[in-house]
């Protein structure tokens, strides 16, 4: 009886241990700012693999994948820089990039809309 | 790559008529005696509160959109595409795109307040926003059909003070 209190009691340390770790490895992880961070992009050419290889996640998926949005920013003399995709809001941001892709998943039109 | 630049749109005074601009004159001179009589109430018991008028724009708020925005999208048969296209991401979309919701904010007063008790004193600034809130519905082939401009002083609670429709000659109707 006592033997299996004392097992339960190390298996939720151990649990606890794990889950503490796990935490700790989700961290999100912001692309360093690069100012030719958008050049691949172009119209009846780059494809959404392309894109979502180089920006990761977008933060919104509309009309079922055919659009695709990012929150990005800009730091002087460095760059766009893409905010991770859970970002609700706009602070240190500065643009959309909204991605239109045809049903090749090739992309058709893209703007960069300034939002600050 | 096309793009878009909406700083002009944000600078655009929202017209007031001038029946509404009475009333709220008047409103105004009715309600300074309860305001006044709480200043003096608070003053008295060691609070003192300054509000200061303020316009300016909160960090994390987008600053793309007015309530003119709508007339800047077009009349005829505008499609979600282009709504995105022009004015980017939403900051809230329904369930299948037929809603899109773009969210702005400014501070509007600065209140800075002071308590003081005995020997001490505590003092701070509190930050009071606007919300506003520009509502666009879609229909089934994804075109805009209407258009809310709404605000308020609590998030849930905005009021729509401006409706636009394609059959309302493409402008901003106030409410």
């Amino acid at each position: 009886m006592k033997l299996n209190r004392q097992m339960r009691i190390s298996q939720w340390i151990l649990a606890t241990t794990l889950a503490g770790l796990l935490v700790g490895c989700a961290t999100t992880v912001t692309l360093p700012a690069d100012p030719h961070l958008l050049d691949f992009l172009r119209d009846g050419q780059s494809t959404k693999e392309t894109v979502v290889l180089k920006l990761g996640q977008p933060s919104t998926v509309l009309e079922s994948g055919r659009i695709l949005t990012y929150r990005l920013g800009q730091e002087k003399d460095r760059g766009y820089f893409v905010r991770e995709a859970s970002a609700t809001n706009w602070f240190e941001l500065k643009f959309s990039l909204v991605l239109v892709f045809d049903p090749s998943e090739v992309l058709e039109r893209h703007s960069l809309v300034e939002v600050r | 790559m096309k793009t878009y630049s909406n700083r002009k749109q944000a600078t655009t005074r929202y017209p007031i008529g001038a029946p509404y601009a009475e009333a709220r004159a008047a409103d105004a001179g009715a309600g300074h005696l309860p305001s006044l009589l709480l200043a003096l109430t608070l003053l008295m018991s060691g609070c003192l509160v300054v509000p200061i008028p303020a316009n300016r724009l909160v960090p994390a708020a987008r600053t793309n959109i007015t309530p003119q925005t709508v007339n800047h999208l077009g009349t005829n048969g505008v499609s979600r595409t282009e709504v995105l296209l022009q004015l980017g991401e939403p900051d809230e979309v329904s369930l299948e795109g037929r809603q899109f919701r773009y969210h702005t904010e400014r501070v509007k007063w600065d209140v800075y307040w002071v308590l003081a008790g005995g020997y001490s004193a505590t003092d701070g600034i509190i930050e009071v926003k606007k919300l506003y809130d520009l509502v666009l519905r879609f229909d089934d082939r994804g075109i805009l059909v209407s258009g809310s401009w709404l605000d308020g002083w609590l998030p849930g609670k905005l009021r729509e003070k401006a409706r636009w429709t394609p059959g309302s000659s493409g402008e901003l109707q106030e409410e």
